[in-house]
């Protein structure tokens, strides 16, 4: 009978199998916003607009103060005159500068719709989040306001309360986000409602996740892409509701300067001071134009599909 | 039985909602400061002012004149305008009401048509110049407000090249005279059409030209073109015929901006005027009919939905 011979610890020790490591995952992994971010800066349009973006908040932030030219006080003596090399977009009937009206404006015209785009989407989440939450009656009674909400016809109802509370920016906030949010509230609970019973939600629960756990890891960053594409979306809409109703008359009085309110003074104008309209008007399409862009980049690189 | 029950459901609400834009209409003018007759009486004697307030039934109080208001409504009696001398809500609607549709029926027929074939265009040739052509110009006719596209063309072709009347609408034979008053507003009207039609038939047409049953077709040797018109097109134009009811909706109210700018007595600058001036019977009356036109085209809007897709039930018992 052989002795039975033991091991010494060196020929015991385990082989060292890194080598083979298959399982290893080699790339970097990539979350889906490092994704679309990649995909969005690959994306020669969404260069554009953001570039576009960026030079139209410089001007807006420091356009007055680069012009450094009166744009606030009444000068009779250079009423409606043509750009030149001190007034670079001219001036209007009462000698004020335009550049610095036009960015003064613009200042304001784009806060307007910041605020309104992210009221709905505040509302809207609010209200969609609720309906999905509790569901049942809950659900069902807050669903019926809102398909009476969804409605009214938006232009009259924004009219109408523009005339109760009066032609000023708060009286303008009120009445273009009475509306608004249903669309994003009904958005919002469609989504939601599809991904609590989607499987890796029912999954997560199974594994005992908690639910602030799926929220944060499940919910919210399936619905964000959205918020965001709806925040992009939202914004030319609000500019261009601005801008027509104080064309009419109906929007901010001109003791305020907006767009569109730069663009009612200059519609007047036109066959004899055509910069006046100009201008403004120029600065407002591509403002629009360029979140117009941005929105569609966004939604390419948002949307799981497009990016097989 | 289901359906039926649906549809019940629907009109009630949609009832609801017609009372209740109405009393909120009726109580947002109400809170505005002043009132329609303020600004005439400001001169008249008193005994006359009285008088003035008591014709109108200015003079009650706010909530025997809101029921007062109501029944009228009930009744289809709007009441008569305060502002406009002589005139009802249904004197207005029947004289403007043609002026603004067929403004919009116009705008419609021309951007829709030209917006379709856009699309067409840009899914069939995709990845092409032209698709990028269609795309490029589709954005950039959205990013321009159509009121500044009225005031372009009113200055060019009508300030400056004089081809067309500056402002007015055509006074004789409403529906199909004087057609050069109306070239103009409805160019100026139609472009946001073209964007939005071209680019919502191009997004589903190329969402179409993904499905199998596209591989099948053209597996079965089809042409191109019979795969394009007898499958593809039809299969994409769910959401236009879905769509389209919506514009027809919206377009009385769109062309609110370009009735301004060409002065076309239309019921959107009634409507503005009126509402300027606190003209209640006129504000509520139009602000009724127009939400009821709104709201029952969103109603047919749904109908619709489950006539052109059958796979939509509109009583779905799934929610």
């Amino acid at each position: 009978m052989a002795t039975m011979r033991t091991l010494t610890s060196a020929e015991a020790a385990r082989v060292d199998r890194s080598r083979f490591d298959a399982e290893k995952i080699d790339r970097p992994t990539i979350t889906f916003w490092q994704g679309a971010w990649i995909r969005l800066r690959k994306n020669p349009i969404a260069i554009a607009a953001m570039a576009m973006l960026g030079i139209l908040l410089f001007f807006i932030l420091f356009g007055p103060t680069i012009g450094g030219e009166n744009y606030i006080d009444i000068a009779p003596s250079m009423k409606n005159m043509p750009p030149d090399g001190t007034h670079w977009f001219g001036t209007d009937a009462m000698g004020r500068d335009l550049f610095s009206r036009v960015w003064i404006g613009a200042r304001l015209s784009l806060l307007v719709a910041l605020v309104c785009a992210f009221i709905q989407i505040v509302v809207g989440c609010a209200y969609g989040g609720a309906m999905a939450y509790f569901g049942g009656v809950v659900d069902m009674v807050m669903m019926r306001i809102l398909e009476i909400v969804i409605s009214f016809p938006s232009l009259l109802v924004t009219l109408l309360v523009m005339m109760v509370v009066g032609k000023n920016v708060p009286g303008l906030l009120v009445a273009m986000s009475i509306t608004s949010w249903c669309g994003t509230a009904r958005q919002m609970r469609g989504q939601l409602m599809q991904l609590r019973e989607s499987e890796y939600v029912q999954a997560a629960q199974m594994i005992g996740a908690s639910p602030v756990r799926i929220i944060t890891k499940h919910l919210l960053p399936n619905t964000v892409s959205i918020l965001i594409l709806n925040l992009c979306s939202s914004i030319p809409g609000y500019i261009f509701t601005e801008a027509s109703l104080s064309f009419l008359g109906m929007g901010l009085s001109n003791d305020v300067i907006s767009l569109g309110v730069l663009i009612s003074e200059g519609k007047a104008k036109l066959s004899f001071y055509p910069w006046e309209l100009v201008f403004p008007t120029v600065v407002l399409c591509v403002a629009v134009l360029a979140f117009n862009l941005l929105g569609d980049a966004l939604r390419d690189a948002l949307d799981p599909r497009t990016h097989q | 039985m289901k359906t039926l029950i649906y549809f019940a459901r629907r009109l009630l609400i949609m009832l609801l909602t017609l009372f209740i834009i109405a009393t909120a209409t009726f109580f947002l003018l109400a809170a505005t400061p002043g009132d329609a007759l303020s600004a005439r009486v400001e001169r008249l004697p008193d005994v006359v002012a009285e008088r003035l307030y008591a014709k109108y039934g200015l003079d009650r109080p706010i909530m025997e004149r809101y029921v007062n208001t109501m029944t009228g409504l009930l009744q289809g009696d709007f009441g008569d305008s305060i502002i406009y001398e002589g005139q009802t809500v249904q004197s207005i609607i029947r004289e403007k009401g043609p002026i603004s549709a067929r403004l919009g029926i116009q705008q419609m027929l021309l951007g829709v048509t030209v917006g379709l074939l856009l699309g067409i265009l840009a899914a069939v040739k995709k990845g092409t110049i032209w698709d990028y052509l269609v795309v490029a110009l589709s954005i950039l006719l959205i990013s321009v407000p159509n009121l500044v596209f009225a005031l372009m063309l009113q200055q060019v072709f009508a300030g400056n090249l004089k081809w067309f009347p500056v402002i007015g609408w055509p006074r004789e034979n409403i529906w199909f005279g004087g057609w050069e008053y109306t070239v103009l507003p409805t160019l100026a009207g139609c472009f946001g059409y073209i964007a939005s039609y071209a680019r919502l038939l191009k997004a589903s047409m190329l969402d179409v030209m993904n499905q199998d049953y596209i591989l099948t077709a053209e597996s079965k040797g089809l042409s191109r073109g019979e795969v394009i018109r007898h499958h593809v097109l039809r299969n994409s134009f769910i959401p236009i015929v879905t769509q389209l009811p919506m514009s027809v909706a919206m377009c009385i109210t769109g062309s609110f901006f370009i009735e301004s700018v060409f002065s076309i007595p239309g019921l959107g600058l009634y409507y503005v005027e009126a509402v300027a001036a606190q003209d209640i019977p006129i504000v509520m009356g139009q602000t009724v009919i127009l939400s009821a036109i709104y709201i029952a085209v969103v109603f047919l809007t749904d109908i619709l939905y489950t006539i052109v897709d059958p796979r939509i039930r509109i009583a779905g018992g799934k929610r």
